[in-house]
């Protein structure tokens, strides 16, 4: 009986010592929240998530028009602006194989080319021209996913006009995979997958993925290191050796911040090597692009850090609130889970965070987009590095200033 | 010309008056002791000295020169501050190397420099050892030798012995006496006072942020009428035992509080002679017998109504 009391007697101690830190509490709870609240944000919902398409529809004709409406009612959202908006510029070919690559806005797009409506299916025999399909070498499977649909939906066209099915399977049966270009004799709607993008660097796999969005991700927590390290000798007093030196705050503030660019920095590259060397992953065929997405990036996480930890008191604060909102930024962002996976509403929110940027630079390193391709990404995230490094430093500096005194 | 000079420096926090219209002057060679429980404003005197604070008012005139900038100013001074404020995972000798290349040190300077340092406070042997496995003492040590690495004019010692034991302690006195040996102004604070009567020529006594009195120790006894005092403990004494005593000892002030009969004496060797004498011609057996001579207890205790550990 004694031991069980003394066992629960200090069981009872740790957690009363946990009740009274907030920061802790903080840093124990709300992360699985947080992160939980987003998966199911981005997997929620209704079952069947509306698939989205463009469409240009260069036939215009009633045989086209009903493939369209059974593939909307098959749960397919067809766009056919640029702008997604009824009012939009009209999709075309050119501008729907740019939107896949860049925006997102939709998965595939669908040609359906003139003459479709005369001859909508296979068994139209060789009349039957069938439709193209634009898809991001990405998300191959994408492809593979719009072509079922579109079998779908033919077959329930022919189901609503009462064709025949002779020779062919029901429209309501899953489809196989199809494969490059052949014309199996199962399925109703000829599709030519068409890859959107060079990939000359060889096939796009999960690796390339997983290493877009894990970077920044892992980068972002080792960032507040260097804030982190700065509260912690504000805490103690040892930082007024250094004030005490003919040196000024922001001497401290920016040699802090080189730090922990020079740190992540070194991280990227330890994530990278290891990518190439067991994964294969080709970082030395685009090492300009990448030395300069990374160097923006870890500017980046940098500066936002120190605006972190100029907001916080202590560093366990910081280790406390850094935590969940770098997890947050990191579901939202597409380091944990594929942006394009997530519902619409949620895209724009990704492009808030250092991840959704520096994720889609390095894309568009992996499909050999060069400089010039992440021209953009390395601007904004330069930017951020620049807004969050003055911000925090203006902050931390006054607070420095303030601390030399106590 | 002093090395210092301190002239009506007041700072507040809100209500709280830290500083109240401090004014003292060190000159070279000298050390000066700030002497006061915590929390008497202490600490944020040395802090505006350093220029790690700005006082609301007053003036802080380093070497006759009132218009040096604060980095002129922190090149003159050499500031230890009471936290441990070197980095643990690095060396001794690394440690005091990045402290140098603050003040501009570099080269062959700076390695003779941290050389000559580390053998100052003891630690060449140590100088390649990382600053986590020294004990309190050491770090206490080094903390010192990284203030005066670039050899500052003025040296700021904020309470150095703090958490040390007393061989270390006993160092660290060596440490500063040198320095006031080698022509350099001390500003040392502690709230000790055996260790500002040991170091300081002149004491300032701080309370409640003000100076109540500044001087040597004698000019502070004097000033607050402090005497020795014979104290002979005999339990049971009575009031006409002591009245008697204190007459055959020549009518000495006393007192006497719970057995122990205090007398004012001026010399102590004739004193103790007289008062065994004297108790022994009245049948009188004392317990113990010592003399007090005044401290700076004795004198904050006049000044302020309280002890100084309080």
């Amino acid at each position: 009986m004694r031991s069980l009391r003394i066992i629960w007697l200090i069981a009872w101690k740790e957690l009363k010592v946990l009740l009274r830190s907030r920061s802790t509490m903080l840093v124990i709870f709300l992360p699985g929240i947080v992160l939980y609240a987003t998966f199911a944000a981005i997997f929620a919902g209704p079952a069947g998530r509306p698939f989205r398409a463009g469409l240009v529809d260069l036939d215009d004709s009633p045989g086209s028009h009903q493939l369209v409406e059974a593939l909307q009612a098959n749960n397919v959202k067809i766009t056919t602006t640029e702008t997604g908006e009824p009012d939009g510029p009209p999709l075309t070919v050119e501008s729907a194989k740019r939107l896949i690559r860049k925006q997102g806005k939709f998965r595939v797009a669908l040609i359906i080319p003139k003459g479709f409506g005369d001859a909508p299916d296979m068994l139209s025999g060789d009349r039957h021209k069938g439709v193209e399909l634009y898809f991001d070498e990405t998300q191959a499977y994408e492809a593979e996913t719009m072509t079922g649909m579109l079998q779908m939906a033919a077959g329930r066209k022919l189901l609503e006009t009462g064709a025949s099915l002779f020779g062919h399977r029901a429209a309501t049966q899953s489809t196989q995979p199809s494969v490059g270009d052949e014309k199996p004799d199962w399925m109703l709607v000829h599709v030519h997958k068409i890859g959107v993008g060079d990939i000359g660097h060889g096939p796009i796999h999960a690796e390339h993925v997983f290493l877009a969005g894990l970077v920044p991700m892992f980068v972002l927590f080792s960032a507040s290191n260097g804030a982190r390290n700065l509260l912690a000798e504000m805490g103690s007093g040892s930082i007024r050796r250094l004030l005490a030196a003919p040196i000024s705050p922001a001497h401290v503030l920016l040699g802090t911040m080189l730090y922990g660019v020079i740190l992540s920095f070194f991280q990227c590259y330890a994530m990278y090597l290891f990518a190439w060397l067991v994964f294969g992953v080709q970082i030395w065929q685009m090492a300009a692009g990448l030395f300069v997405l990374s160097l923006a990036t870890c500017m980046a996480t940098t500066g936002f850090g120190m605006l972190m930890g100029a907001y916080c008191r202590t560093a366990e604060q910081l280790d406390a609130i850094g935590t969940v909102i770098i997890l947050a930024m990191s579901a939202v962002g597409g380091s944990m889970v594929p942006r394009w996976i997530m519902p619409e509403w949620m895209l724009p929110y990704g492009k808030l965070t250092i991840n959704g940027w520096a994720y889609d630079g390095f894309i568009a390193l992996v499909r050999n987009e060069g400089l010039a391709g992440i021209l953009n990404e390395s601007a904004v995230l330069v930017g951020i590095a620049a807004a969050c490094a003055i911000l925090g430093s203006l902050i931390m500096s006054r607070r420095l200033r303030f601390e030399q005194g106590r | 010309m002093n090395v210092l000079t301190v002239a009506n420096l007041r700072k507040s926090y809100g209500q709280l008056a830290a500083v109240r219209d401090v004014s003292f002057a060190i000159d070279s060679g000298e050390i000066f002791g700030l002497l006061g429980p915590n929390g008497a404003g202490k600490s944020t005197t040395i802090n505006i000295i350093s220029t790690l604070l700005a006082a609301d008012s007053g003036q802080v005139v380093l070497c006759g020169d009132a218009n040096l900038s604060p980095i002129q100013q922190r090149r003159l001074i050499g500031y230890v501050p009471q936290e441990i404020s070197l980095a643990e995972r690095m060396t001794a000798r690394e440690n005091l190397s990045l402290v140098g290349r603050l003040y501009d040190l570099a080269g062959a300077n700076l390695k003779d420099r941290v050389a000559a340092m580390l053998t100052a406070v003891g630690l060449t042997e140590r100088a390649d050892d990382v600053v986590s496995t020294f004990s309190g003492g050491m770090k206490r040590r080094l903390n010192i030798a990284a203030g005066l690495l670039h050899e500052p004019k003025l040296v700021l010692l904020d309470e150095p012995t703090a958490g040390v034991d007393p061989q270390s302690r006993a160092y660290i006195f060596e440490i500063v006496e040198r320095l006031a040996a080698e022509g350099r102004a001390v500003l040392y604070t502690t709230h000790y006072m055996e260790e500002a009567e040991r170091l300081c020529a002149r004491v300032g006594i701080v309370d409640h942020g003000q100076i109540l009195a500044m001087g040597t120790l004698d000019e502070l006894v004097n000033r607050v009428g402090a005497k020795r005092e014979l104290i002979l403990e005999m339990p049971g004494l009575t009031a006409q035992s002591a009245e008697r005593l204190a007459a055959r000892l020549g009518g000495a002030t006393h007192s006497l509080d719970d057995g122990a009969l205090r007398l004012t004496i001026s010399s102590p060797e004739h004193a103790l002679l007289s008062a065994v004498r004297a108790a022994d011609e009245l049948g009188l057996t004392p317990k113990s017998i010592r003399v007090d001579e005044p401290t700076l207890e004795t004198v904050f205790l006049s000044l302020t109504g309280r002890a100084l550990r309080d």
